[in-house]
């Protein structure tokens, strides 16, 4: 009976496994993060679409819509109906949910973007930073709800949003202050001029890595998050053993709620720092 | 996992913005429009709410001095009756005094000249008994001129004696 059901499940995790000729955990939990182009539902196996690939300046597009986009899309939509079911906008006092992400709003209005871009630029950009905050919570805790899988486990999705807080702040940064005003304040005051060519490099490239920093640190800590819970469950795989199972099961619900934890403070620190990077380029140190 | 797939970067910008567009048209500017429009009746209100108070409080305090200064209105006015009334009552005792002593001074002279005239009549009286006594006692002819006189000088005499 107890072997008969660890072959099963064996059997299920070597069929999804690359090739199948072998039980892996490893590719199995890879496997399960990884962006697929199909979502498997109980009783329901949708193929997604797939477009031919564009090639565009020698770069190969594929549009094909993959799973982690219907992710998105999900998101998305649970997001817009979130603000227009919860909320009514001809009353001054928001109840019960709505009232939640009244106060959410409110936080990154005056903690976030106002405290970090002043108080006309803050409310500018409080849209956006919103938008960035629920989108990737909502993203971060679809992963955590059985049959959807994380976007935000997807380098592409990170980077994709990390390079929108890089094109704000490019462009918002010259709109403020002129195309050479930006880029001449990249350089810190008191700098000799024969340093200006090394420091101006230093700058570009430390831009530049506080987006990639930005990019990694929500991807790896939504992906790390999976791989540790994962990585419990498969104990019970690994040592084909029931008895395991109650030690197993207990820490991946602890972990569960660690990632509940996690989700919640990387969309805020991704919405902080982004924040932070765009009222930096906007109101530049003199 | 960390292959570059430019087609899902496209896809998440493309859902990004759509999202971002119609949240902050449905749900986002009209909500933040919202909060400052009550943020700013709140703090309005709160203004009008120290104004107010600092009113009040104003009045109150304007309220309290007219309160004090009508108290103290009516103890002068009081202290000023009262000075009134002892001022009358002692005119009119002095009055009273003064009208007694006159009357007293008036009696006292009526006394004096009841006294007088009572006096006058008297010795009239008496000398005319005195002569007629004398008449009948002496029943002699005297010259009626000559007696008188005798009288009289007699009671000039008597009567310095009756004044002192």
């Amino acid at each position: 009976m107890v072997s008969d059901k660890t072959t099963a499940v064996t059997d299920s995790v070597a069929t999804h496994a690359e090739g199948g000729h072998q039980e892996n955990i490893g590719e199995w939990i890879q496997h399960h993060i990884a962006d697929s182009d199909y979502w498997h539902l109980p009783a329901l196996h949708i193929n997604l679409p797939k477009f031919e690939s564009l090639h565009i300046f020698g770069l190969k597009l594929d549009l094909s819509i993959s799973n982690h986009t219907v992710m998105l899309w999900i998101a998305g939509l649970i997001l817009i109906l979130l603000f227009k079911l919860t909320i009514n906008y001809r009353k001054q006092v928001q109840k019960g949910f709505g009232n939640i992400l009244e106060m959410l709003v409110i936080y990154i209005r005056d903690e976030v973007a106002i405290a970090n871009m002043g108080e006309k630029e803050g409310r500018r950009f409080t849209p956006l930073l919103v938008t960035f905050f629920m989108f990737i919570l909502t993203a971060n805790l679809m992963g955590l709800i059985p049959l959807f899988t994380t976007a935000t486990g997807n380098i592409n999705v990170t980077a994709a949003l990390a390079i929108v807080t890089l094109g704000a702040t490019q462009v918002y940064g010259i709109k403020e202050n002129g195309f050479w005003g930006y880029y001449k304040a990249l350089v810190p005051h008191g700098v000799p001029w024969w340093l200006w060519p090394l420091m101006f490099i230093i700058e570009i490239m430390g831009l530049l890595a506080r987006h990639v920093a930005l990019t990694i640190r929500l991807f790896a800590n939504m992906v790390a998050g999976h791989f540790v819970l994962f990585a419990f469950l498969g104990l019970i795989i690994i040592f084909k053993s029931y008895f395991i199972s109650p030690v197993s099961i207990g820490f991946a619900i602890f972990v569960y709620f660690l990632e509940l934890l996690v989700s919640l403070i990387q969309a805020y620190i991704f919405t902080l720092l982004s924040a932070l990077f765009i009222g930096m380029s906007v109101n530049p140190e003199h | 996992m960390l292959e570059l797939d430019p087609g899902m970067m496209v896809w998440t910008w493309i859902t990004f913005f759509i999202v971002l567009f119609i949240l902050s048209k449905i749900a986002l500017k009209p909500l933040l429009g919202v909060v400052e429009n009550r943020e700013k009746e709140i703090s309005d209100n709160l203004d009008k709410a120290r104004k107010e108070r600092e009113e009040s409080e104003a009045l109150v305090e304007k309220h309290r001095k007219m309160i004090e200064e009508a108290e103290s209105e009516g103890q002068k006015i009081l202290k000023e009756n009262q000075k009134l009334a002892e001022n009358a009552r002692q005119e009119i005792l002095d009055k009273a005094n003064q009208e007694s002593d006159k009357m007293i001074e008036k009696a006292k002279e009526e006394i004096v000249r009841q006294k007088a005239g009572a006096l006058a009549e008297l010795k009239a009286e008496v000398a005319d008994l005195a002569v007629g006594a004398a008449e009948k006692i002496i029943e002699q002819n005297l010259d009626k001129d000559k007696q008188k006189s005798i009288v009289e000088n007699y009671i000039k005499n008597m009567s310095k004696t009756i004044n002192n």
